[in-house]
């Protein structure tokens, strides 16, 4: 039938179909008009209405709508399990909600059933379920409806049977009894306690709305639909509330975080925001925003940008602005006037409220319980957390940001070895090594078999025992050595055994560990490691193939990819990490409750974090919020693990370094005050662990380390002082610890990077002399350290830190020769570093800056001696900045390079003879130079990226510039 | 575009299942949501990536239900469990091969009711989100799905009685 014929069929149709029995074949006569064909066709297409099942065309994937009702009430008198359905309730997110009561008649209570919709056949989907049932059935709290039963219907349905609540939505509750904003605040932070306590056993709602949360007649909040909630981000599926059914179905837009709209990771921060918009209707009856349901882009556009108004602001606007969706009848609250209630909301109201509407999840409480407490503390009249939000702060989108991390780059990130902020990453790997060593030592012993396993067990004690000694070194690789022969010779015998080839991946990777563990560092062999590791991968891939769901297998991939990932290129890194997480993430959907799982798991999003605050990837990695998710990720694991366990001392590590890791993003990305509040949090709480246990010397480690923090980023923020007063007691506390563990070369290590970090200070506070003691001493420590094991690179870095530091300090009070020599020194011992590892970017970058603050110490006196090391450190800065030109690091310092090069050249050429051809080619270089630099500068600024103290160096190079113009003329 | 990463997630989906239930439904759908869930899906496109995305698990399940019956009509009975999609008792059953066939034969005619049929059954949009997708009114969705309906009834019965 060609498509105009059928249209005409379709009009006919149409019209027949208004039309009753009798009255159509008039209606037929007339619109068919002796079109015989055509009165046959519509004809017979009219028949199928009588017969026309209610099955037909079902979707096989998913009903939304008004069949959904008309499906529902089918279920009324039917039987599921042990209850009778009496009727529909509503609608649910997976499903329809039923009332029920058991048809045995002992039990006269009502429940709940909820049936799921769509058919969970898949083996994943139906684990899944279970898993969620298990989680829920697991939450009980007064204020949480109650998961009761659960089961599948004989069809395969899957159904949960829960509490039956009799109440209303909690909007409507305190509209309808007029409660005033103390009774509101009151009812608000028991939902906010409720959900605090869900998150704590790692289930996020996703969906908190009014409707969710309903109120007894007695006034007790209870919240539902858990049922979408999933086990926190293990193989959850991204985008909508509304997920498992109707896959096309839209997000209630209305109470949707920014990061829910986008489709982003979700997290307990979600939650947060969504009581946020609840908080905000409950006190002023409106919506923070007005949404346009008809067109979801811009409804995603306003949720993700747009400010909300202040709730005090909004209750004096007439209904209808920006905030619709009032309760109908206007006002909400027994107290009075729209004035009245404004004045009510105005500041600490409204600041809370707007704390957990920010945009930026980072921003907004860190969990439910700190809003509960905020608002408690509100009612007692003591002031708030919460507080305005600058314009600054608002117009900051975590997108765009590459300024003001620069401090925080170089405090945290370059000197990953030589802060006082030594990587609390080393402290985790060496706990981690800890652990999975004595797992292996105890699974050797269990599975005792023959001498080979035995071998393999020896050869790890006898490396932990000697682990510790200085000066051990010589014998580690010798052992090494020892080991990789023994190993290859034992994978050769091992073919078609596959636990000895099991054993021997672990001994291959172990090996790995010792060559390459970033902790040891000593033994810097990065290749070795690598190699062993692939060997081991080599061995177990072959295994995996043909057992494919050996769990043991697939961990022990997984932590071989991790540690590959360790000493890769960054990118190869992540690739790595993704495929450990993705692993881990699947196992721990099937085993939620595996413990070791969830850490390793965190631990792997805790790793990925800091790739993205790597700065040899800033380029488009730094800019996106993905590595603070991650580390927020890895943060919302591993606090229910302490939560559970408050006094776990290994629980308590993880979650510092997490918050760390979050503050170092919040930082790095220009949110330092935010960055201190996590810091703050957490060193409390470390501070308490610490009294209780006072002979815990890692804690008292973490706690220095943490501190090394707190003052870089007073530092940044500018309270020098502060830092300092941070700063002093914290690395006192280190000499104690290194004191009393002589033989401890990481306390050393951090012992002279305390040290340097307080010369440094001292240095910016104007106190020459104890900048010149601090570094002096670092650099002894440095010098005594390395003579006892000379080939350690980790400690010539250190040194060369502290001999440059040395020789800056030296140059400010005006001991120019000494300065020239210490630098020199720390540029020597950074040029042979550099040889021993030509890939090590740091290392290059390092030395570049290195020869710049020589160059600068030089120049004073001598700038004929500082224009050669300007040109080096330009050798060295430019390919790197050709290559990578998103690198503001390495482009402001070569920038620097380029700016003191010029004016070096320019003394030189005052020097000569005026009026020389000499003079005048040196003045042109000159300028050539300035010329370089400032288009650098110009570069930077179109990027954005300028911070405060760069602003005189881009107009200084400005002016240059235009000099060297006006001089050619 | 899309089209070629859902078929491939959902070929990987389908590879070695047993059964012929929603499970290869429900894992394609899953891939879906995924996918749904990377930002890289603009919303400008949504309606074109619905279309395709209900048009992609179409040809799946009729690939699917193809296979198994070697092509003969009739035998491409796959045990969807409508009811388990929307709790009714019975079970009925649809040729998903006649289904498709038939449907061919209506996008000849009609696309658009063509595309609605795709996105209401494979898709398992409402009406006011099919409406939404297609900008249409409600009304004349209902009305279109309606009349799909009843000719796809017919022309399956047909295919019953005439194999």
């Amino acid at each position: 039938m060609i498509p105009e014929r059928w249209q005409q069929v379709k009009d006919v149709l149409q019209g027949a179909l208004e039309l009753s029995e009798q009255r159509r074949k008039t209606f037929l006569d007339d619109a068919c008009q002796g079109d015989r064909p055509l009165r046959q066709e519509v004809e017979s297409l009219l028949l199928q209405e009588n017969v026309l099942t209610e099955g037909f065309l079902r979707s096989p994937v998913a009903v939304n709508g008004q069949e959904v009702e008309r499906d529902a009430e089918s279920w009324a008198g039917r039987r599921i399990g042990p209850y009778e359905i009496i009727e529909i309730i509503g609608e649910g997110g997976m499903g329809s909600v039923y009332r029920a009561a058991r048809a045995d008649e002992q039990y006269q209570k009502q429940v709940a059933i909820k049936i799921v919709k769509l058919g969970l056949h898949t083996p994943f989907a139906l684990a899944r379920f279970r898993a969620e049932r298990q989680i829920l059935a697991n939450l009980e709290h007064p204020n949480i409806a109650r998961l009761l039963d659960g089961g599948t219907t004989e069809a395969g349905l899957p159904y949960v049977v829960m509490e039956l609540i009799d109440g209303q939505p909690i909007d409507q509750y305190c509209e309808a009894r007029k409660l005033s904003i103390e009774e509101r605040l009151r009812l608000f932070r028991t939902v906010c306690l409720a959900v605090q306590y869900a998150h704590q056993h790692l289930v996020v709602h996703r969906d908190l709305k009014p409707a969710n949360i309903l109120v007894t007649a007695d006034g007790i909040p209870k919240l539902l639909d858990f049922g979408i909630a999933k086990i926190l981000d293990t193989g959850s599926i991204p985008g909508g509330t509304e997920t498992t059914i109707g896959f096309m179905r839209m997000l209630t837009p209305e109470y949707a975080s920014p990061e829910q709209v986008r489709g982003d990771t979700v997290t307990t921060a979600s939650d947060v925001y969504s009581l946020g918009v609840i908080l905000y209707r409950l006190l002023t009856g409106r919506h923070p925003y007005s949404l346009d349901r008809r067109s979801p882009e811009l409804m995603m556009k306003t949720i993700c940008d747009t400010e909300p108004v202040k709730p005090s602001a909004a209750v004096q606007r007439p209904e209808g602005t920006a905030g619709e969706g009032a309760v109908a009848g206007g006002d909400v609250v027994a107290d009075g006037t729209a004035d009245k209630l404004s004045k009510r909301l105005r500041g600490d109201l409204d600041n809370v409220v707007l704390m957990a509407l920010r945009k930026d999840e980072h921003r907004r409480y860190l969990s439910a319980g700190q809003f509960a407490e905020d608002i408690q503390r509100h009612l007692e009249s003591l002031p708030v957390i919460a507080r305005k939000d600058t314009a600054r702060y608002r117009a900051s989108k975590f997108v765009a940001r590459h300024k003001v991390g620069v401090m925080a780059v170089v405090a945290i990130l370059l000197t990953l070895a030589s802060g006082l902020a030594v990587t609390l990453r080393e402290a985790r790997i060496a706990r981690q090594q800890t652990e999975i060593a004595r797992q292996q030592r105890a699974r050797a012993e269990e599975r005792f078999k023959d001498l080979r396993q035995v071998a393999n067990s020896f050869m790890f004690e006898f490396h932990d025992s000697i682990k510790h000694l200085a000066g051990a070194t010589p014998v580690r690789a010798l052992l090494v050595r020892r080991s990789q022969e023994y190993l290859d010779r034992l994978a050769h015998d091992a073919n078609g055994d596959p636990s000895l080839q099991q054993e021997l991946a672990i001994a291959y990777m172990k090996l790995g560990d010792i060559q390459g563990n970033p902790a040891e560092a000593d033994l810097g062999d990065t290749n070795g490691a690598k190699v062993s590791y692939q060997n081991a991968l080599a061995i177990l891939q072959p295994l995996l193939a043909s057992h494919p769901n050996e769990r043991a297998l697939q961990l022990q991939a997984a932590a071989l990819d991790e540690r590959i990932a360790l000493h890769s290129s960054a990118q190869e890194c992540v690739n790595l990490l993704h495929k450990a997480i993705y692993i881990r993430e699947a196992l721990l959907a099937h085993n939620p409750a595996d413990v070791q799982l969830r850490r390793d798991l965190a631990s792997s999003y805790a790793e990925l974090s800091l790739h993205y605050a790597n700065p040899y990837t800033i380029s488009y990695l730094l800019g996106s919020a993905t590595g603070m998710q991650y580390a927020r990720k890895s943060l919302d694991l591993r606090q229910p693990l302490l939560d559970a366990a408050p006094n776990d001392a290994i629980s308590l590590f993880d979650v510092f370094e997490s918050y760390h890791y979050v503050a170092d993003m919040l930082w790095v990305t220009g949110h330092p005050r935010e960055a201190l509040h996590y810091q703050m949090s957490i060193r409390d709480r470390m501070r308490t662990f610490i009294d209780h246990n006072p002979s815990n010397s890692e804690a008292r480690r973490l706690l220095v380390t943490g501190e090394g923090r707190v003052a870089s980023v007073l530092e940044e923020l500018g309270e020098l002082s502060r830092a300092w007063e941070v700063l002093r007691p914290a690395y006192r506390g280190i000499l104690a610890i290194g004191a009393a563990d002589t033989k401890n070369v990481q306390i050393q290590r951090q012992e002279i990077s305390g040290y340097n970090q307080v010369g440094e200070l001292a240095l910016k506070m104007g106190k020459f002399r104890e900048a010149i003691r601090n570094h002096r001493q670092a650099v002894a420590f440095s010098l005594s350290l390395i003579k006892i094991d000379p080939t350690n690179s980790d400690s010539q870095y250190r040194l060369a830190n502290g001999q440059e530091a040395l020789g800056n300090a030296l140059a400010v009070k005006g001991e120019l020769r000494e300065a020239v020599e210490d630098s020199s020194k720390a540029v020597e011992i950074r040029k042979s570093l550099v040889a021993a590892d030509p890939t090590d970017a740091r290392g290059r970058y390092a030395l570049a800056k290195n020869l710049l603050h020589l160059g600068n110490v030089q120049a004073k006196a001598h700038p004929d001696q500082s224009s050669p090391n300007y040109q080096a450190g330009i050798a060295i800065l430019e390919p790197m900045v050709k290559a990578d030109p998103d690198d503001w690091l390495m482009e402001r310092t070569l920038a620097d390079l380029y700016s003191s090069s010029g004016v070096a050249t320019v003394k030189l050429a005052h020097g000569a003879s005026s009026g020389s051809i000499e003079a005048r080619r040196l003045r042109e270089q000159a300028c050539s130079f300035f010329a370089e630099g400032f288009s650098l500068w110009q570069d930077m600024r179109r990027r954005n990226v300028l911070i405060e103290v760069d602003i005189p160096k881009f107009n200084d190079a400005e002016r240059r510039v235009r000099d060297c113009g006006h001089q050619v003329n | 575009m899309v089209y070629p990463e859902l078929r491939r997630l959902a070929g990987k989906c389908l590879a070695g299942q047993q059964h012929q239930t929603l499970q290869s439904t429900a894992l394609v759908h899953e891939a879906y949501l995924r996918l749904a869930g990377q930002s890289s899906l603009r919303a400008e496109n949504r309606a074109h990536f619905f279309a395709i995305a209900a048009r992609l698990m179409r040809e799946i399940l009729v690939d699917h239900a193809r296979s198994r019956g070697a092509g003969k009509r009739g035998a491409g009975y796959l045990t969807l469990s409508f009811d388990e999609a929307v709790a009714l008792p019975q079970k009925p059953q649809i040729d998903l091969v006649a289904l498709d066939d038939a449907l061919n034969e209506l996008t000849a005619m009609d696309p658009r009711q063509s595309q609605i049929v795709d996105l209401r059954f494979f898709g398992g949009l409402s009406i006011e989100d099919t409406s939404q997708v297609l900008g249409l009114s409600p009304a004349t969705v209902k009305r279109e799905w309606s009349i799909a309906r009843m000719w796809l009834q017919r022309e399956l019965r047909r295919s019953e009685s005439h194999p």
